[in-house]
């Protein structure tokens, strides 16, 4: 049981320190969230483009 | 005495060009492949788009995509070039008669698995007689982290003449003759083949009369390699039975995926005499007078 | 590859586009702590303004600036003529900015992010890597409703020699034409130096008897795609604003509207007459201009079904625009564009 209470409050710690870790790395906001690729995978998920109805 | 000598060493060639002779089986894997790329002799043939070349290829591996080796005539899609037209995307990519083949091509639908074989037929109506496929194609090379180059190969042009091998193409006036005659194999998916399913192109749904139905989606796994050969063999010999000289016509709506049975059972398990029926049922259904049958297993 | 907005972390290092940090071109606000508070402001493409890469490709934006691809000005030029002078204002100011040039394409289109098409968005080419060429997710995207499908074979089922033989878009298409001269056109016929077939394939460089006849017999009658471009090519139909224009395959050979010399491959431009009615343009002059402009279908192969047989065109004439094959209520002038091949004797 006390090994469970661990690992929750460890794994509380660690989301928490997430963000800091990344301002530790003197990273701006754009750059920590735009190459971590989980994060950018979970946000968007691109399409195939259709042919064009356009000139060409 | 230098005639004799002469003679020797023309001999001594042969033999060590006999012995070199690489010994080339229908489906390799990649780690053959890898250890096998060395081998001058080989030429390997990437049957993805130009793009998808361009972005990573088997470092020996020309570019000859697949829209080169099949292409629209007389409003029929998929159909063999002609013969001049396939000579030469042949003799460019660096392939003679005796030249051993490796095709490596993309895995991620069904269509792309029996583009594979489509070219391997091609290559074997053209007159090419060893000619491989990768298990798994480029997906597996790039998932096993195998190495890839950038650079565009060019082949240097064989030399030759094409001499195309009928017996592995069946017209329509085939087909039609050898209706009750030939075992007809439809390796559509059983909706098509009842007919309760029917691609836009194909004017009427059902199946030629007496065909039976081997689905070629059915050959490989979910990760797009092929099933093991005894697992072939059962599916195989279970539906058109275990006479490897029978005569066998395998059809399906483009002759694309048909190419997929032609391939396991010609170059897998040693059947003798199995056509594809090339214009199949975008070319059949077409021609009112040509019967179909739908709603019936028959 | 995941094409989305993922950024490859080494660049940041190792490319000096990143040097300034990513406000520099985007703006926003880079120690926002959420998504919508960093991408406050976001110019989401920087080089809309052209002055952004100016600052360093100071005389590639220039000449940019001029160009086809970022004036669109090939569009309102194909129409003028069909307009009254009341009518091309109204055309400039209603029709123009939103149905034409809201397409023209930034430098980040071609080097950066993979163009907008019909509101999807494909995301970043290579992981916002500043990309030379990648023809098959920039131009194909663009040009993808006819040329490029062409060229691949997706779209009429046979596919480009030149493609086969592993060219693409830039080989032919010099960055020079992408980029443009510096000098202001409306058309992509006054563009300098643009490809033509004799450039690589000069005259007399036949390597037969046969074909050196073909084409001693021919020249100055036909154009070279009027013989060696393979198969049907698309066709778009009666466009309308808003609702766009319906395609279909086919293959037309008719005199080159521009000069009346020439017969050559011609493609149906979908203008009907009533095509800009919702924006009050009527297009008073609309007969003055044919329903039909001279096309390169990039579909080119040594042997066609023309280069085979003289018969299908001296005796079966298939493909030639005739009185019945003409579009119904069309043009007047498309009438002027038939032009029938002499018959076998």
């Amino acid at each position: 049981m006390p090994v469970l209470r661990i690992s929750f409050a460890l794994l509380i710690l660690t989301l928490a320190l997430v963000p800091v870790s990344h301002a530790e790395d003197g990273l701006s906001g754009c750059v920590s969230c735009h190459t971590d690729e989980a994060r950018i995978k979970a946000l968007y998920t691109p399409t195939e483009a259709p042919p064009s109805e356009g000139e060409g | 005495m230098k005639r004799i000598a002469l003679l020797f060493l023309i001999l001594q060639c042969a033999l060590c060009s006999a012995a070199l002779a690489i010994d080339l089986p229908p489906v390799i894997t990649t780690d053959w492949l890898e250890k096998n790329l060395a081998t001058s002799e080989i030429r390997v043939i990437d049957i993805r788009k130009l793009e998808e070349y361009k972005e990573g290829h088997v470092a020996s591996a020309v570019n000859a995509f697949y829209g080169s080796w099949a292409v629209k005539r007389d409003n029929l899609d998929n159909q063999l070039p002609e013969t001049e037209d396939l000579q030469d995307v042949l003799l460019a990519a660096g392939i003679g008669g005796q030249t051993p083949v490796v095709i490596i091509g993309k895995v991620d639908t069904v269509a792309d698995q029996v583009n594979n074989t489509r070219i391997a037929w091609t290559l074997r109506y053209a007159g090419v007689e060893r000619v491989a496929i990768l298990d798994g194609g480029m997906n597996k090379w790039l998932a096993e982290k195998k190495p890839v180059s950038i650079e565009p190969v060019k082949a240097t042009a064989a030399m030759g003449e094409l001499k195309p091998n009928p017996q592995f193409l069946a017209t329509k006036r085939d087909v039609t003759n050898a209706l009750g005659k030939a075992t007809v194999v439809d390796t559509r998916t059983p909706d098509f083949f009842f007919g309760v399913a029917k691609l836009d192109f194909v004017q009427r749904a059902g199946h030629l009369p007496l065909a039976v139905n081997l689905p070629s989606a059915w050959i490989f796994t979910k990760e797009g390699t092929l099933r093991n050969n005894d697992e072939l063999k059962a599916m195989a010999t279970g539906v058109v039975g275990t006479d490897t000289a029978k005569e066998i016509i395998v059809y399906c709506d483009t002759g694309r995926l048909a190419s997929g049975w032609w391939f396991v059972l010609t170059q897998m398990l040693g059947f003798q005499k199995v056509r594809m029926y090339d214009g199949s049922t975008q070319e059949w259904a077409a021609d009112p007078d040509s019967p179909m049958v739908r709603f019936s297993w028959d | 590859m995941y094409k989305g907005f993922l950024v490859d972390r080494n660049l940041l290092s190792t490319d000096p586009h990143f040097s300034q940090g990513c406000g520099f071109c985007h703006m926003g606000d880079e120690k926002g702590a959420s998504k919508a508070d960093a991408h406050r402001g976001l110019v989401k493409k920087p080089s809309d303004d052209l002055k952004i890469c100016g600052r360093c490709h100071d005389q590639i934006a220039a000449n940019y600036g001029k160009s086809l691809h970022y004036t669109t000005a090939g569009l309102k030029h194909g129409i003028r003529g069909r307009l009254s002078t009341a009518e091309e204002s109204l055309f400039n100011e209603k029709v123009f900015p939103k149905s034409c040039n809201n397409c023209h394409a930034t430098c980040g289109d071609c080097h950066v992010k993979s163009p907008t098409i019909g509101g999807v968005n494909p995301g970043l080419i290579q992981q916002h890597q500043f990309v030379k060429r990648n023809e098959g997710k920039t131009c194909a995207l663009c040009h993808g409703g006819r040329v490029y499908p062409e060229f691949t074979g997706e779209y009429g089922g046979t596919p480009d020699v030149h493609y086969q033989k592993g060219m693409t878009c830039i080989d032919c298409h010099t960055r020079k034409e992408a980029h443009g001269d510096g000098s202001t056109v409306t058309s992509r016929k006054q563009v300098a130096d643009r490809p033509a077939c004799l450039g690589c394939h000069p005259r007399g460089s036949d390597k037969s008897d046969k074909s050196r006849a073909a084409h001693d017999q021919h020249a100055g009658k036909l154009s070279c795609v009027a013989c060696h471009a393979a198969g049907q090519y698309r066709n778009c139909y009666d466009c309308h604003l808003g609702a766009g224009a319906t395609a279909k395959p086919g293959f037309i050979l008719g005199l080159d509207p521009r000069e009346r010399k020439l017969v050559t491959t011609l493609r149906v431009i979908p203008t009907v007459r009533d095509t800009f009615s919702k924006a009050g343009v009527a297009m008073e002059n609309y007969d003055a201009l044919p329903n039909y402009w001279d096309t390169v279908p990039h579909m080119i192969k040594k042997r066609t079904d023309r280069t085979r047989s003289c018969e299908v065109c001296h005796t079966e004439r298939q493909g030639f625009l005739s009185k019945e094959t003409l579009l119904k209520g069309g043009s007047k002038a498309n009438e002027g564009l038939i032009r029938m091949p002499p018959q076998l004797p």
